[in-house]
């Protein structure tokens, strides 16, 4: 029989990474198994996977098609709502004002962005490569550089995705507090980029996987799942992870800067669970609701399974390792493992909140290891305040 | 309906972008992938603690068909005090980065009340073109300096021999310095050779006249032109050893007991520098100021942010450079004081010893050969490409 891995292992080594690259999107496809879901996220998959749209080095463009809803009547419609806006208005902060005249030495041991645990180092020896202590420091600098670069290209999808969402959203006080969301992610886009590019000193190009999600949401026409891929998923993701760096990363002016952002992000989240709750529970048929549990867990997957830091590995590791083997250190780095759970337990209770569990996708998240987070509290519980006296006393 | 005049951009846009993504996909066939960093020295420049004062334009004087000179002052009031021979620092942005030119001040002003600045356009020239084609009465410009050691400090009971030799729009500072010591001076002498292509491209012409016809015993004036005229008197040259040599001796100015201004294209300054050499000057009487822009290639920034370890008035701070900045800004941000003037390589100012680590330094600037090789640099223009150490002095 034909197999792909004789195939791979007859062909030269830059070749092997290329087919690794792409047996991988194939696997996606085929474990894709709602076929409207493979529909919608297709298009998105192609310019991002093949034509790595995100990665040509030039702008790009993403075609939008939601409709602006507007409302001359001024409608005073969610209580919530409005008071979230307040909260929002109260907690505007100016970028200015975090400590940027702090040293950052990225690789000074004694100031660790991250500890030494992110890294599977045993894997890495096993793999045949043996870094020195500087160049263990530099690649922590690197993996660093790399998550902080997703966020910020994160944070760039959700200032436009942001901005749609409150054109797009039916509820008038949704609208305003929508306004205070554009505000907050301009700031982070314009945080993340001065400490990556003044601090860091390094800026890596958007994974081809999160451009996929972005490029999906920005082009589907449906308010409530834009809702639900930027509200819910990628800023409930972002949550987590920034959680996670903030709780373990011994640099102040990084901490300093989570801390602010978590903050906001953590109104964002709350607000997607305010929209999509009754939306969800009363609007839709049982179709659309299956479609929607479908493409939440597909996307959940394809960020836990998916960012595998290969910007970093085409940096460090190519040639001297297989992408298969640093596919495997970074899913058995302790601290990428503990990164990937942190991020699910902010993300399965909101789901479980708005209507996204029902008993027929259970079997499947408990199939993904993700059941256990079932019983966590939602972002409509939590406040900003909450999460990060959370993970100050976790730390 | 489509706009059938949008349609042949539509058409490249589109072409473009499928180019595009089939060159993607090329790449995968070949085995490789796009670059996985983006370039940072690409972004734009970020915010200079480097704080520049605006003067307000008061006056644009067309000098010839290509130099004019600005004149300032400090909309606060303030004076605009310099040693006449010193220049200022401008700084306007051009396509979003900021660009930096040093102009002497071009008149003597011995209250200080305003400032002449004078700007002869290059060809091609960002910031000279820009002023030549905006500046007008009004207008702010933002101003550093004065920077540099080139020139004299008037004392009025010094009698002293001046020799200037000038090229084109090297005349700047040398115009200052010749009205201060005839104006301060009244023992002085001044001789000033001055050279340019024709009539027409004398800066200052008249004026110069007038200084002359107002202290006939105590300034004398020899212009050499490459393209004479016959109503003009004037020796014919360009200003080369044999021109320079014979014009100097025959003004009696090759004696050992006078100082040397010399400004003007890099040419003429070697010239002359090497006729008074020969001629036994000793080098310590032989001022140079030399106008080039220092730049460095965009392939030589370095590409990441590198920490510098500064030492400063018994204090060591931690800086972290990014490409897109100097050392200076960099050590500015963090709130080390250093001492910076012209912040383009003129002056020297911000002389430093790098004690250790690698900068990159762009040429031409004010360092001479022995500061280069003692691993003297300068902090206005370095970037650093790997880890520094740095003693400020």
């Amino acid at each position: 029989m034909f197999d792909l891995n004789t195939l791979q292992r007859l062909l030269p080594v830059r070749y092997r990474d290329r087919m690794d690259e792409a047996v991988e999107i194939l696997t996606l496809l085929k474990e894709i198994q709602d076929p409207r879901v493979l529909l919608s996220l297709g298009p998105s998959g192609l310019r991002g996977l093949i034509w790595k749209r995100g990665k040509q080095g030039v702008p790009t463009k993403v075609q939008a098609s939601h409709s602006a809803h507007f409302d001359f009547t001024y409608p005073a419609d969610q209580p919530d709502m409005q008071t979230l806006y307040q909260r929002a208005k109260q907690g505007q902060w100016d970028a200015d004002m975090l400590p940027w005249q702090t040293s950052v030495d990225p690789e000074n041991p004694e100031v660790p962005l991250i500890p030494d645990n992110f890294i599977g180092w045993d894997e890495l020896q096993a793999a045949g490569i043996r870094l020195t202590e500087t160049e263990k420091r530099r690649l922590l600098h690197s993996v660093t550089a790399w998550m902080l670069s997703q966020f910020l290209h994160g944070e760039q999808g959700a200032l436009f995705a942001a901005a749609q969402v409150t054109e797009a959203v039916q509820f008038f006080d949704g609208k305003l507090y929508g306004a205070t969301q554009v505000m907050d992610e301009g700031r982070h886009v314009e945080v993340f980029h001065r400490y990556l590019t003044q601090k860091l000193g390094k800026l890596y190009q958007v994974n081809d996987n999160l451009f996929v999600i972005i490029d999906a949401l920005m082009a589907d026409g449906r308010w409530d799942l834009k809702f639900l891929g930027m509200q819910i998923m990628v800023e409930g993701l972002a949550l987590g992870a920034f959680g996670v760096v903030y709780k373990l990363t011994k640099e102040p002016l990084l901490k300093q800067l989570l801390k602010m952002v978590i903050q906001d992000e953590a109104r964002h989240v709350h607000y997607g669970v305010l929209a999509l709750r009754s939306h969800i529970r009363n609007e839709l048929t049982e179709r659309e609701k299956n479609e929607r549990e479908d493409w939440a867990l597909e996307v959940a997957l394809l960020m836990r399974n998916r960012f595998m830091a290969y910007e970093v590995f085409e940096e460090w590791g190519e040639g001297k390792m297989s992408r298969e083997q640093w596919r495997h250190m970074v899913s058995h780095a302790p601290g990428m493992i503990q990164f990937r759970q942190v991020m699910f337990s902010r993300l399965v209770p909101n789901l479980r909140e708005i209507g996204l569990m029902s008993p027929r996708i259970l079997p499947r998240y408990e199939e993904a290891g993700l059941l256990k987070y079932m019983t966590g509290l939602s972002a409509d519980q939590l406040s900003g305040e909450d999460l990060v006296r959370s993970l100050d006393v976790a730390s | 309906m489509i706009d059938l005049a949008r349609l042949p951009r539509l058409v490249k846009d589109r072409w473009a972008s499928t180019r595009r993504d089939l060159g993607m996909i090329s790449l995968l066939l070949q085995g490789k992938h796009p670059p996985p960093l983006i370039p940072i020295a690409a972004q734009a420049v970020t915010e200079s603690a480097v704080q520049p004062r605006a003067l307000r334009v008061e006056q644009v004087v067309r000098e010839t068909p290509d130099a004019l000179t600005l004149w300032l002052t400090d909309p606060s009031g303030a004076a605009l005090r310099c040693l006449p021979g010193q220049f200022f620092t401008v700084l306007v942005p051009v396509a979003g980065k900021l660009e930096r030119r040093a102009y002497s001040a071009s008149h003597y002003v011995a209250d200080g009340s305003r400032l002449a600045l004078t700007c002869k356009r290059i060809a091609g020239g960002k910031v000279s073109s820009f002023l030549h084609e905006y500046a007008h009465p009004g207008m702010l410009l933002q101003v550093l300096g004065p920077s540099g050691q080139f020139g004299v400090t008037p004392q009025p009971g010094l009698a002293r021999k001046l020799v200037l030799i000038g090229g084109g729009s090297g005349i700047t500072p040398l115009w200052a310095i010749a009205q201060a010591v005839l104006a301060e001076e009244a023992a002085s002498t001044v001789t000033l050779l001055y050279g340019n292509r024709s009539r027409a491209d004398i800066i200052f012409a008249d004026a110069l006249g007038e200084l002359g016809k107002a202290h006939p015993q105590r300034l004398v004036l020899r212009h050499v032109l490459s393209e004479p005229s016959p109503d003009f008197a004037s020796g014919s040259g360009i200003l080369d050893q044999a021109t320079i040599t014979q014009e100097l001796g025959a003004l009696g100015c090759l004696g050992r007991d006078a100082d040397y201004f010399v400004c003007g294209p890099q040419p003429m300054m070697e010239a002359a520098r090497a006729v008074l050499l020969r001629e036994g000057v000793a080098p310590a009487r032989i001022h140079e100021e030399r106008f080039a822009t220092p730049q460095l290639a965009q392939e030589e920034l370095p590409s990441t942010t590198q920490t510098v370890e500064l030492a400063h008035k018994g204090q060591t701070t931690l800086v972290s450079v990014a490409p897109t900045e100097t050392i200076l800004e960099a050590g500015l941000r963090h709130g080390v004081m250093l001492p910076f003037s012209c912040t383009m390589g003129g002056c020297g100012a911000c002389k430093a010893k790098l004690a250790e680590g690698s900068v990159a330094q762009p040429e031409p600037n004010c360092l001479t050969s022995q500061e280069r090789q003692a691993g003297q640099v300068l902090l206005c223009v370095s970037h650093p490409r790997t880890r520094c150490r740095i003693t400020v002095p």
